[in-house]
């Protein structure tokens, strides 16, 4: 042990396990992956925190945390987090999905799960394609966007529009808090990690349902560098997808018009 | 010990989970079984255990891999299509190894089909169903006695090889009612502790129930070692019932609600002087061969009748390997015996050399 | 005195921090880790500010922000020496 005259202004979170991710070089995984662990330190739930990994990117979460895990089925993470939850309530039981898992061939598990109001926080990672099967066109696609499977650009006659999960699942009474946020830039990071800590806290606040939909950039499969898939987040995913809460909001309501001294009212 | 009481086999289902130990079911409603749901929603609140309606058996199945994940006793009930949308789950918990009961009161099928009782998922429940190389051990009750009396030995086995048990009844069973007694009172003993689940990893290495493994190699040991257990249960597990076996020329091989009925049958067939006896497995998985064995000195013909177009047949093919001529009957589509006609089909099988025709 | 730390076999020379810092002090060095990226340094110590935006934005959690005091020997972050540690208690069976 050192004398700890010398103090963190930021050092690698606990739960986070020491291993090096298989994460492509400038993926937003990781920096959520280490704001999830930045928060399970903060709340000092490591030993109550148990996992389920989604098919996808993000398929060997187990290796990433220090705590328990459950891999689930493709889709089915918000079930089986119902299960754990249901049967172990003290536990604190997060899912972590992306497009594919959580948009695609989970809606009715994330719908349900999320109308039961179930005690669960769902991490979502928007990065408008299924990253881990090579890029394919996902239900987060924006219109006119080339991916492996709408090679001429997404076509709404075809195939429809983006799905806005963050306000489909804010439409129903179940959830405590939805936001949608990103990590593009520092602030954002810091915004984020404040979004994720309180879809945490309404769970073992026993309010509800926790979400948080982050949108992240995909480097290899959209062919850019991180730098420039940074870029093309903000250009074109923000216009779609707007930031902000939408259930739950943490934001103290605006100040009242005082009426003028001396009036009636 | 117990009470007698009088109960449609649905709901003694039920509490025989109950009086099992399982805390925990998550099901859909899907007819001839609709009543394990209402029986449990009314009743687990009861014993302070949790009935959750899932928004379908896809559902369903996943969250009883969750709660089996962490350790509790946890089933679901469906019927045949519920059953098909439960593969998946099913798969992936012999791969990650979490136990769980599950119940299929088959109907006719296939497709949407009907709500008949039916024998027609023999094959999807012993020859895998889902996808990969497993087992699960299928018990096939033929009254709602032994249905209640296999629920304790249904958790029991799931707990001990960490892999899901299924039992394949049919709509008969479901909707009948009998007297049963329940042997197992609700506060049985508290369950063993499961090292292995996830309870948050306090105290201890993180716990992961995970059924992905990239390295070809690992994937192969686990598979070994998952079959490991399944020849251990091919041994330990394996039950079956032999009826009037001694010196039978014509041996009946029946499971289920048929096979009950077919007793009938054997009775008339003895008491007219016939020499016919009856298998009944018990155990779908593992086939029982020994009953085969022993009878092969005085059996000339082996009958086998099912409700669907042939399935267990296959399997006493193998187990009878070419040695004596075996006739089949068989109605799928939610038709039923009765003993009249398989004192008919016997006779049948007597008079014809050849018999392996189809009702109509 | 202050001082960043970089973990240089997690870096995968994202240059999200490069991008990142208000103050341009960090770029990829000429070196190689084992995985073959180039991993970031730091090249201008002295204007550093410690804002640890550089951190904040790893994705792979490489990067250490420290406040040292002066007269104490050379830090070894705790994440380092835990690793350390683990590998120790591995050889050792």
């Amino acid at each position: 042990m050192s004398t700890r005259t010398d103090r963190p202004i930021y050092e690698r979170p606990k739960s986070l396990s020491l291993v090096r991710s298989n994460y492509c070089p400038g993926c937003h995984h990781g920096i959520i992956h280490r704001l999830l662990a930045e928060v399970i330190d903060e709340l000092g739930i490591r030993e109550q925190v148990v996992t389920i990994a989604p098919v996808g990117c993000a398929v060997l979460l187990y290796d990433y945390f220090e705590v328990d895990c459950v891999q689930s089925p493709h889709g089915r993470a918000p079930a089986v987090a119902t299960g754990i939850k249901r049967s172990r309530p003290e536990l604190t039981v997060i899912t972590y999905q992306g497009d594919g898992d959580l948009a695609a061939i989970g809606t009715a598990e994330i719908i349900h799960a999320a109308n039961r109001g179930e005690r669960i926080t769902t991490i979502f990672v928007n990065n408008t394609n299924f990253g881990m099967t090579g890029g394919q066109m996902a239900p987060t696609t924006l219109l006119g966007q080339k991916t492996e499977t709408s090679p001429y650009g997404r076509d709404a006659r075809a195939n429809g529009f983006p799905i806005r999960v963050s306000e489909m699942i804010s439409s129903l009474t179940g959830p405590a808090y939805v936001a949608r946020v990103a990590v593009f830039d520092p602030p954002h990071v810091m915004a984020a990690r404040k979004a994720i800590r309180r879809a945490i806290q309404v769970q073992r606040e026993d309010l509800g349902f926790g979400f948080v939909e982050i949108l992240s950039n995909c480097p290899t499969n959209w062919g850019l560098t991180p730098v420039e898939a940074t870029r093309w987040l903000k250009e074109n995913m923000l216009p779609y997808y707007p930031l902000g809460e939408f259930v739950g909001s943490t934001q103290p309501p605006a100040a009242s018009k005082q009426p003028p001294a001396g009036s009636m009212s | 010990m117990g009470e007698r009481v009088l109960m449609k086999g649905a709901e003694a289902a039920a509490e025989g989970a109950i009086r099992a130990g399982c805390r925990y079911f998550f099901g859909y409603p899907i007819t001839p079984q609709n009543e394990v749901a209402s029986y449990m929603s009314r009743r687990m609140p009861e014993v302070g255990g949790t009935y959750l309606q899932a928004e379908s058996e896809v559902a369903s199945i996943n969250m009883v891999l969750g709660a089996a994940a962490a350790g509790v006793r946890a089933m679901t009930s469906s019927s045949s299509p519920g059953i098909s949308l439960m593969q998946e789950g099913i798969s992936y918990m012999v791969g990650c190894e979490v136990p769980a009961v599950v119940m299929n009161f088959v109907r006719g099928g296939p497709g949407l089909g009907g709500i008949g009782p039916s024998q027609c998922d023999y094959f999807q429940a012993t020859k895998g169903g889902g996808h990969g190389d497993y087992n699960l051990v299928v018990l096939g009750p033929s009254s709602i006695q032994e249905l209640v009396d296999m629920m304790g030995d249904a958790f029991e086995i799931a707990d001990r090889y960490r892999n899901p048990v299924l039992i394949l009844a049919d709509g008969i069973i479901a909707q009948m009612m009998e007297a049963v007694e329940f042997k197992q009172s609700v506060d049985s003993t508290p369950l063993s502790r499961k090292p292995w689940a996830v309870t948050g990893a306090k105290g201890r290495r993180k716990n992961i129930i995970n059924s992905l493994d990239l390295i070809p190699e690992k994937l192969e040991k686990h598979n070994w070692d998952l079959q490991a257990k399944f020849k251990q249960a091919a041994l330990d597990e394996v039950r079956w019932e032999e009826y009037c076996l001694e010196g039978a020329e014509l041996v009946l091989v029946c499971f289920g609600t048929v096979a009950r009925i077919a007793k009938k049958s054997v009775d008339n067939a003895r008491a007219a002087g016939i020499p016919i006896g009856l298998i009944r497995p018990i155990s779908l998985w593992p086939f029982s061969v020994a009953p085969f064995e022993k009878v092969m000195p005085s059996a000339k013909k082996f009958l086998v009748v099912e409700m669907n177009t042939g399935q267990m047949l296959e399997d006493v093919r193998l187990a009878v390997a070419g040695r004596r001529p075996i006739a089949f009957h068989g109605k799928p589509g939610g038709t039923t015996y009765n003993p009249e006609l398989i004192d008919q089909v016997i006779h049948q099988a007597l008079e014809k050399e050849r018999f392996d025709e189809h009702s109509n | 005195m202050r001082k960043v730390t970089i973990n240089e076999d997690y870096c995968k020379a994202c240059e999200l921090c490069v991008s990142a810092c208000p103050k341009q002090v960090l770029a990829l060095s000429s070196r190689l880790n084992a995985n073959g990226y180039h991993p970031v340094e730091l090249i201008d110590e002295p204007h550093c500010t410690m804002c640890a935006f550089c951190a904040r934005m790893c994705p792979d959690a490489a990067i250490e922000v420290w406040l040292v005091a002066a007269a104490d020997p050379p830090l070894q972050s705790d994440s380092l020496r835990q690793r350390d540690t683990i590998e120790k208690e591995q050889k050792n069976g």
